[in-house]
């Protein structure tokens, strides 16, 4: 088995691992996660395996409800690089001379800014809440993905057999989809699980920071923050989230690095 | 033409290279046989993935690590090279056996002057000579391979020079330590053609000069005719048809040499379309059971891809690895 | 040189000025304003109104851009408006701290790649074990790694504070003391990015003809490793640590807040904490500019190791 087998078995097992966890919450757990009826920071144990935190809230029942907001960020902001990076890569490395260099100017300058400082300006200016969060990190990671697929679809139409179906007179979008896309593909789909990845990392830091979704909502950064006062007394209320975060991330990145 | 007492300069036999191992070994050379006399020129001629470029880098002892030497021997004036560990190898690399390689663009070291890449192969083999010693060899050796103003070529960057004064540097590197062997991997085909002549014609001064021998790697059967005393004709990891020049250019036996002579362009006969070799050289991992020739040639017969055939004499040192071979009756 | 710095400052100012000038028209106008943002957005027209004349946030954005700058330049960045202190000496004795902390992560990141990565080439275990390291150093969290280690060594066993920061006046051994925990967390991540590049890099090199012909002068493996692979595959390193030394806020702001620092980063969270509007708005202008300018330094030092770049 290859090294790249490998880490995608075990990327896809941490995946279905949290996704599970995440369906089948409310049979795994008999708690509800946002009810505070409980002793508040009462020690991990049998009923409470993590231990319940400040509020009186079962920390094992808010990590798997947890899974399904992670689940929903990395992908839904995913998508929006996607819808951004994607295009703007595709005319960019399709494009000749002057165009290109226009955009890829505009990419470079994008790419100059660090995403993580402007995620938390933005995120400050508009407030918390899952559309704009998802909303910041679309916007803070587009440039990446338009730099990696014009590179991809530049060094595919170095090859000749381009040069010959583009001398035969083929329209440039029949070539775009019948022998520059089936090309560039797999390597965007590895660099999505990755955008997958660094978002569920982002947020979760933006979430520890405060710039999360606001409360109520079990949010892994959130929690990992709120139990962080309490680090002697329970280690797990911070713990528990934080391993949460580190599964998923890992396991999205794992699936997405396909070389070595 | 050598007294019978004195070993040859080089005599590989029976050299396997491999990769992987178990059901998944393949054999990159495959049990090759070559003799080289002091002063004289070996000619390797071969199609890309014949096997000659890894049977160069096994006599210098630089097998990729995901490969060995499975087995034969690399006798360098009798001693065995083959196994050597790297380290024991370093004392002959660059002193005894030097190599010259295709790309000369990309042979030499971006970051370095020429002057201190050529004082590296010096100080390699010659620690005690000082700075300015080392410095005024490396002139003089660009000098030698006929760079002009070589006082201040010394102290350029690679990337300052062209593609044939590159060559002339790798080939001054070469030279630094005085080699016994010279082995030249397909030296002037990244280059233009007027500067592989003059590339090529530097060579055979620097040989008579120096009378070290050299093994001359290439696929190009004109510069074989040029420079060559001796031929091997390589198929798939094997020698198929061996002799002197004279041999192979006027009396092939082995249909893939006949081929070889066949797809070249020539100027006294006027053809619409060069005869070519349909098909390529089966990779080391798909080799078929019978002649590895076998599936691409016009004489084969069912035997042909029973077994694989060994190297029969044809007069002298002339041998050739074909059951139908002399093959010329049949062509004409 | 001078040319080519004067060629390089040509590029990178425009391009200072036209994202500065993009991040203050984003946080000033176009998303939102600062009134709205420090009455809430239920705050009455009048309130917002009035909020804005008295600090200047109605005039067009070019003005306020270009007096923010022209005080900027005479080290007045504004006044907080939840400490009425001036910006400059809030942010003034942070700065030694962040730069005292990337000094020692980048210390320990850069030379732990380099021996990590440079003693076992070719050796299968110790590399694969490395990457491993690197994988999980890229995706678990700071924050993640920062509570494991204060629960592990601060908690069970005792040996080292828990967080905060001492100066060097209270000593030498504590102020290390307080630096160990931080420095080993951020400098994981850094770590892990400088091996995966670093290695990926020292496989294409090694892959490399001037390689080949290195080993056939007949010089020793290491002397191939360290002279000719080493040289080539830090270059593009070099590029990436000027860059993450210029994101100092971005990069140490979830550490520094883990463990309690008095940085620039913490200093940034609670200005977003308390909607400290002109606080923000220095520590973007300062990330920017400082990105560009550390990744224009590492260009210059690229320059000067690569002949093949002219000057």
């Amino acid at each position: 088995m290859t090294a790249v087998t490998l880490r995608r078995i075990t990327g896809l097992t941490l995946i279905a691992f949290v996704a599970l966890a995440g369906i089948f919450a409310p049979w795994l757990s008999a708690f509800d996660p946002n009810a505070s009826g409980y002793d508040i920071l009462y020690p991990a144990s049998a009923e409470h395996p993590f231990g319940t935190d400040d509020l009186g809230r079962d920390v094992f029942t808010r990590v798997l409800y947890g899974a399904r907001i992670s689940l929903v960020i990395g992908p839904a902001a995913a998508l929006i690089v996607a819808l951004i990076g994607i295009p703007i890569g595709l005319v960019a490395g399709y494009a000749h001379g002057r165009a290109d260099q226009m955009i890829v100017q505009v990419i470079d300058l994008f790419i100059a800014i660090p995403a993580f400082v402007l995620a938390l300006i933005v995120m400050a200016m508009i407030g918390a809440s899952l559309p704009n969060l998802v909303f910041v990190l679309g916007l803070v990671m587009w440039p990446e993905m338009a730099r990696l697929v014009r590179g991809q679809v530049k060094s595919v139409r170095e090859r000749l057999y381009i040069e010959a179906a583009d001398a035969i007179g083929c329209s440039r979008t029949r070539i775009l989809a019948r022998h520059i896309w089936p090309n560039i593909m797999h390597t965007i789909a590895a660099q999505l699980a990755i955008t997958v990845s660094t978002a569920i990392f982002t947020a979760a830091s933006l979430g520890f920071l405060g710039l999360g979704l606001p409360p109520p909502a079990a949010d892994w950064g959130g929690m990992v923050q709120s139990g962080f006062d309490y680090l002697s007394l329970n280690p797990w209320l911070s713990i528990a989230p934080g391993c949460a975060v580190a599964m998923t991330v890992m396991g999205f990145y794992l699936l997405g690095r396909t070389i070595d | 033409m050598t007294d019978p007492k004195t070993p040859p300069l080089l005599q590989v036999e029976d050299l396997r290279v491999s990769f992987g191992a178990g059901a998944h070994e393949t054999r990159a050379v495959d049990g090759i046989g070559l003799t080289v006399e002091r002063g004289r020129t070996h000619g390797i001629v071969g199609e890309s993935g014949s096997g000659k470029s890894m049977l160069s880098l096994a006599i210098m002892g630089l097998v990729p690590d995901s490969g060995r030497i499975a087995s034969g021997r690399i006798r360098l004036g009798g001693r065995d090279l083959a196994g050597l560990p790297y380290r024991e190898m370093q004392a002959i690399r660059g002193k005894r056996i030097a190599m010259i390689f295709q790309e000369p663009m990309t042979s030499l070291n971006p970051l370095y002057t020429i002057g201190r890449q050529l004082s590296e192969a010096i100080r390699a083999h010659d620690r005690r000579a000082s700075a300015r010693e080392i410095r005024n060899r490396a002139i003089e050796l660009l000098r030698r391979v006929r760079i002009p103003s070589p006082e201040r070529r010394v102290d350029d960057y690679p990337h300052q020079m062209s593609g044939g004064m590159r060559q002339r540097v790798m080939i001054a590197m070469a030279l630094s330590c005085g080699p016994e062997l010279l082995i030249a991997d397909e030296p002037t085909t990244a280059l233009d053609v007027t500067v592989q002549v003059q590339i090529l014609d530097l060579l055979r001064e620097l040989q008579d000069e120096t009378g070290m021998a050299m093994i001359f790697i290439t696929h190009d059967l004109g510069v074989v005719a040029a420079v060559a005393d001796e031929v091997s004709v390589m198929y798939a990891g094997r020698v198929v048809e061996t002799g002197t020049a004279r041999n192979i250019f006027e009396d092939a036996q082995h249909p893939y040499t006949l081929g070889l002579l066949g797809s070249r362009p020539r100027l006294d006969r006027n053809l619409h379309r060069l005869p070519t070799i349909e098909g390529a050289v089966p990779p080391p991992f798909d080799l078929p059971p019978g002649c590895r020739f076998e599936p691409r040639c016009a004489f084969a017969t069912p035997d042909c891809a029973a077994a694989c055939p060994g190297l029969r004499p044809f007069g002298g040192n002339h041998l050739a690895a074909c059951f139908r071979a002399p093959v010329k009756e049949i062509a004409r | 040189m001078l040319n080519f710095v004067l060629r390089r400052l040509m590029w990178v100012l425009p391009n200072i000025v036209l994202l500065t000038f993009l991040l203050f028209a984003v946080v000033t106008n176009w998303l939102g304003s600062p009134a709205s943002m420090m009455l809430g957005t239920d705050a009455s027209p009048e309130a917002v109104a009035e909020l804005n004349a008295r600090y200047g946030f109605d005039r067009p954005v070019v003005v306020q851009y270009l007096q923010w700058i022209g005080n900027a330049a005479t080290g007045d960045f504004g006044r907080s408006y939840a400490t009425r202190q001036p910006v400059a000496e809030m942010i003034g004795p942070a700065i030694p701290v962040t730069l005292e902390l990337t000094f020692w992560t980048m210390l320990l990141a850069i030379s732990a790649t380099l021996v990590i990565n440079s003693i076992p080439v070719g050796k299968h275990v110790v590399g694969a074990l490395t990457t491993g390291i690197s994988i999980v150093g890229v995706t678990v969290p700071n924050f993640l790694l920062g509570a494991t280690l204060i629960s592990i060594f601060s908690v069970s066993l005792g040996w080292l504070p828990t967080t905060g920061w001492r100066p060097w006046s209270d000593g030498i051994f504590t102020h290390l003391q307080h630096l160990i925990l931080p420095v080993l967390t951020l400098s994981a991540y850094y770590f892990s990015t400088f091996s995966m590049i670093y290695r990926a890099e020292y496989r294409q090199v090694e892959q490399q003809l001037f390689v080949r012909v290195a080993e056939a002068k007949g010089i020793s493996r290491r002397a191939v490793s360290f002279l000719h692979v080493l040289p080539n595959a830090i270059l593009p390193l070099v590029v990436y640590i000027g860059t993450s030394i210029g994101n100092l806020v971005g990069g140490a702001v979830v550490t520094e807040t883990v463990f309690s620092i008095p940085g620039l980063g913490r200093l940034f969270v609670s200005a977003i904490a308390r909607y400290d509007f002109p606080v923000m708005l220095t520590m973007g202008m300062i990330t920017l500019a400082g990105v560009m300018l550390m990744n224009l330094a590492a260009e210059l030092i690229l320059a000067l190791l690569n002949p093949q770049i002219r000057l």
